[in-house]
């Protein structure tokens, strides 16, 4: 249909200027075409569209129609993006406000023309106004492509009635309570002349510069047409028979991996690893990563080496002293001084403390002849000061 | 000290067992021996000691403490300057963070002489330098062990390749253990662990990774596995395993055929490993799927059971089928088979089931209705890696597929159960799911109802795109709900958003449009509002001339911002900002692309007429017969507005013509 199109739109272009005088060769060429369009497809669409049209004329407006006719209106506001193509310049207004003069002068003609190409084709009014709006709708399509200010001053033209109209049609008074539903564009019962038009147009330029967001709706559509396939009943199916099938005896495969196996659990865990949400977390973490200690906090947390002395043994020293050390004195005396600072310090191991005090017995082994020594000189020396 | 106390106490006395009400047991002292010789003989039962790890009971404390919406991130200053308001800021704060992190431990193995003292007793290894291997080490085949262990690939090769020097002889298990782990990660070392605000960031930029092999050929790996002998069904399997990871795909499977044809038997996540690169080693839907076949019915031969691995390995090879109704029937055929082997599904299995079932060219489908109903309330934990896929591709479904509103917090509702969140991936699939959920929100719900969500979710949790902006801002016009867009303007500006033309005509479109109502007492404030918004963009604007990322105005735009700032009637400053505006489109005419309409100029003109500012409104008027713009009602409002004094008078007539007057 596109593809038919196109060709055509060349040749009505450029024989745009002719069109008015030569009505019956334009004829011609449209109406094949209209042919072309309508042949199978549209017929009983049309009839449809006729049946609505009356229905519509009867009614006066229903709250549907105003809501589209509300839609309508807004989806042309949305294209006031300026491109670089089509930037006014301030210069240019004068220029433009001429062109649009002779634009309209145009449009009138053709306007005419097609009127009086309806006039011969149709019989029935409402035929009449169908061809001679299609024919609107293409010519004024082609010319928006041509002349990009044009359509704007036209559809201002055509616009302003219902605009002001708009005004009336108060948006949230139609809106409360009513589900958009935006992935459709709305069917449009009414079909008068004007309303075609301007959608068209205002379809126009949207289609062209394809943009992803007017694309995306479009292809809903499509989509929403096909059948609904329905719920899927999950585990209903055939099963495939390899496993299943006479029951064969299938025994569990544990990892043959070892290395392997850690390694991906340990990936798997990172997976769903998040950057720590509070302080409790941030401690968890850092605990995993072993930078603090280990919950619940224990005296022996990481106590390797000690790990199977008992305590007594780190308190009780006395007991190497009993085989070497005499009965009292002042080596006794020292030497409970000693086991008292060991008994009392945590950071060596209950060996290191047993070597330390055996240091001192070899110590005094060592020195025995001098102590010896100097323990009788006193002793002589107190004799000596108490017979004094 | 009080409480062995107690407990002393408490076995001199009679322990009796006293059953209040049903409620539940209380252990009392007995006050008097008659009351409790009848129940003496009950017996006591002591609950056994539960083993606890070390995290526990901080985890159960963390389990307590929900998410805050209206704060940021744990992980970011609690300073309000630096409180993350952009998605790039947020990721570059948390990188800087632990690019600090970086740093700090480069100094520690830098200057490793600083970091010998051991503060804490017992010691903390972590803060010790780590130890570090040269060819001079001496190394034994213990410390080999222990970094195979530790998953330290580079030192674990270095070690390996020194004890081969030195002749000393490494036993099979170990090198077993060495290739696997060679395998594992292809020679390659592994992003530290430790590292999880990078690894949180990652995938944005990672997202084209699996593509073509990277397999390295004929490097330590095989040179292990070559040095095994004779060759074990765990050296195959290691390999196989590794080659599928890193997609050499036909060596993997010429590997597999060679060890079945030894009679080699090997295991199940062997299988799964070759089954999950079958749509490489086939081109067409139907020869994988044969393959697929062929490969289970070898496993049914060796007895082996499939587990949830094959079964995601499998979904995985049918996502690629481009035949959808091919698909979906060899899906359905899976999953009844694997119901009846025990095999419970994952996340992962559900979101290969989605991508299996909705696809942009298949008809639509509603399994995801189905999933829900199955997996509604449930917690999961990880248990494959694509677990993570299933909650951003859900909401992908809600929105662009169905585009059903009720699905999209039934998805959200199981995201939010238990420790669900977990599963969400990472920054940047959060970011995908946060994306689809508010972008169908505020396409279905009313504006109300879709600002409370917004109010919760941004922007600490997510913050929008200027894609998902538009859309937000389109719903606001949609539902004439201009109340909303001073809210919605400041977070633009927060966001940095300002630099987009579209949202700002967007933006200023819709104030233009609907035109506060002065009679209801809530909309009272908005004229004024709007006027700060519209001044507020104008300086935005015309500070971005300055920089790189310019927006130019045009001649709407600023017509738009006229118009607010005259709406504001009730303040005279507002006035006089418009005129600012308006003498800087006159002044800069040539340089603005169009013209303001027509309508903000006669508005302007009328509040001049109201601000009895004559000179105003006939450089308005001037500045419209310049541009050829509508002129009449701007002279005809002039000149009723106005009692001209002689020299305005003669100004209008020569701008407009002495005809008007007439009329």
């Amino acid at each position: 249909m596109l593809a038919l199109r196109n060709p055509q739109r060349l040749n009505i272009r450029a024989l745009l200027p002719a069109a008015c005088k030569n009505v019956g060769l334009f004829s011609y060429s449209s109406s094949s075409q209209s042919k072309d369009d309508d042949g199978a497809s549209s017929s009983d669409d049309e009839k449809s569209a006729k049946k609505q049209r009356k229905s519509a004329e009867q009614k006066t407006e229903t709250a549907a129609q105003r809501l589209n006719r509300l839609l309508g209106s807004m989806q042309m506001q949305t294209t006031d993006q300026l491109t670089a193509t089509d930037f006014p310049r301030p210069g240019d207004a004068n220029r433009r406000r001429r062109e649009a003069l002779k634009q309209d002068a145009a449009t009138k003609n053709v306007i005419t023309a097609a009127k009086n190409i309806a006039s011969m084709l149709g019989t029935d009014d409402n035929e009449r106004k169908q061809t001679e709006s299609e024919l609107l709708a293409k010519l004024l399509g082609h010319s928006a492509e041509g002349a990009p200010d044009a359509p704007q001053s036209d559809v201002q033209s055509t616009t302003a009635a219902p605009a002001s109209a708009d005004k009336e049609l108060n948006l949230s008074e139609l809106i409360v309570g009513m589900k958009i539903d935006r992935r459709q564009k709305p069917e449009q019962p009414e079909q008068t002349r004007g309303e075609y038009v301007r959608r068209t147009l205002a379809s126009r330029p949207k289609s062209r510069t394809g943009d992803r967001t007017s694309l995306r709706p479009q292809r809903h559509i499509k989509r929403e047409a096909e059948s609904f396939s329905g719920s899927v009943n999950l585990y209903g199916g055939e099963p495939l028979g390899i496993f299943t099938k006479g029951s064969p005896k299938l025994l569990d495969s544990p990892d043959m991996l070892a290395t392997w196996s850690v390694l991906s659990a340990r990936e798997l865990k990172l997976q769903a690893a998040h950057p720590p949400a509070n302080y409790f977390e941030q401690m968890v973490q850092w605990t995993a990563q072993g930078k603090v200690w280990r919950f619940p906090i224990d005296n022996e947390q990481d106590m390797h080496e000690e790990a199977d002395v008992d305590f007594s043994e780190h308190i009780f020293l006395e007991q190497h002293l009993e085989d070497w050390c005499p009965n009292k004195g002042p080596i006794r005396h020292f030497m409970e001084l000693v086991c008292v600072g060991l008994s009392k310090n945590p950071y060596v191991t209950a060996q290191d403390k047993k070597e330390h005090i055996l240091w001192f017995r070899d110590y005094f082994e060592a020195k025995k002849d001098i102590l010896k020594d100097l323990m009788s000189k006193e002793s002589k020396a107190n004799v000596k000061s108490i017979t004094a | 000290m009080y409480l062995s106390a107690q407990l002393r106490l408490l076995s001199r006395c009679r322990l009796t067992r006293h059953i209040a009400s049903g409620n539940g047991t209380h252990y009392t002292i007995a006050a008097s021996p008659a009351t409790a010789a009848k129940e003496e003989e009950e017996h006591i039962e002591i609950p056994k000691r539960i083993q606890r790890s070390s995290t526990d009971l901080l985890q159960a404390l963390a389990s307590t403490v929900g998410r805050d919406s209206t704060a940021p991130h744990y992980k970011y200053h609690d300073d309000p300057y630096l409180i993350p308001m952009s998605n790039v800021a947020k990721r570059t704060y948390a990188l800087s963070k632990e690019a600090g992190r970086k740093a700090a431990n480069w100094i520690k193995e830098e200057h490793r002489e600083l970091f010998l003292h051991q503060e804490a007793q017992p010691a903390i290894e972590k803060f010790a330098p780590s130890m570090v291997y040269t060819e001079q080490s001496d190394v034994d085949v213990d410390s080999l062990q222990q970094l195979i262990d530790q998953g330290e690939l580079t030192d674990a090769t270095l070690v390996y390749n020194l004890l081969e020097q030195k002749g000393v002889a490494v036993s099979d298990a170990l090198k077993q253990s060495l290739l696997e782990l060679v395998c594992f990660y292809n020679n390659q070392e592994p992003l530290p662990e430790e590292y999880i605000e990078e690894r949180w960031f990652l995938q944005n930029s990672r997202r084209r990774e699996r593509h073509g092999k990277t397999w390295k050929d004929g490097d330590l790996a095989e040179k292990l596995y070559e040095a095994i002998e004779p060759k074990t069904p765990q050296s195959y399997a290691a390999l196989i395993r590794g080659m599928a990871k890193y997609l050499q795909c036909e060596r993997a499977y010429a590997l597999l055929q060679e060890a079945n044809e030894r009679q080699i038997q090997l295991d199940t996540n062997t299988y799964n490993a070759i089954i999950q690169i079958v749509s490489y080693l086939k081109d067409s839907a139907d020869q994988r799927w044969q393959l697929c076949s062929e490969l289970l019915q070898q496993m049914a031969d060796q007895q082996l059971h499939p587990n949830l691995n094959t079964l995601n390995a499998l979904l995985e090879c049918i996502s690629s089928f481009g035949n959808f109704k091919l698909a979906r029937s060899s899906a359905l055929k899976l999953l009844a088979e694997f119901k009846q082997l025990g095999v419970v599904p994952s996340l992962g299995t559900y979101y290969y089931l989605l991508i299996i079932f909705c696809r942009e060219r298949a008809p639509v489908s509603h399994v995801i209705v189905d999933i829900l109903n199955e997996i509604g309330g449930k917690e999961f934990k990880i248990q494959h890696p694509k677990d993570t896929y299933f909650f951003a591709t859900a909401m992908d479904v809600c929105r662009n597929h169905l585009h059903d509103k009720a699905l999209a917090k039934k998805v959200n509702d199981l995201l939010h159960t238990g420790s669900n969140y977990d599963l969400v991936g990472d920054s940047f699939k959060e970011s995908i799911y946060y994306r689809n959920y508010l972008a169908l929100l505020c396409q279905t719900e009313s504006i109300e109802d879709f600002m409370q969500t917004y109010d919760l979710l941004v922007p600490n949790i997510y913050i929008p795109e200027p894609g998902i902006m538009e859309e937000i801002l389109r719903a606001v016009e949609i539902s004439g709900a201009v109340d909303q867009v001073p809210r919605i303007w400041s977070d633009m500006v927060i966001f940095d958003h300002t630099h987009r033309e579209s949202l700002l005509l967007y933006v200023l479109r819709i104030m233009v449009d609907n035109r506060p109502n002065a009679e209801l007492p809530a909309q009272q404030q908005l004229p004024e509002q709007c006027a700060k918004v519209a001044l507020d963009m104008f300086n935005k604007i015309e500070e971005s001339a300055k920089r790189i990322r310019k927006v130019s105005f045009t001649g709407q735009m600023l017509g738009n911002i006229l118009t607010l700032l005259v709406r504001d009637a009730g303040n005279t400053s507002s006035f006089e900002k418009a005129s600012e505006v308006f003498a800087y489109i006159d002044k800069q005419q040539h340089r603005i692309p169009g013209t303001p309409a027509d309508s903000a100029l006669l508005e302007y003109v009328e509040a001049a007429v109201v601000h009895k500012a004559p000179t105003q409104a006939l450089a308005a008027l001037q500045y419209a017969v310049e541009n050829n713009m509508e002129t009449s009602a701007l002279a005809k409002c002039i000149h009723d507005g106005y009692t001209l004094s002689e020299v305005h008078l003669a100004k209008l007539k020569s701008l407009v013509g002495e005809g008007f007057l007439e009329k």
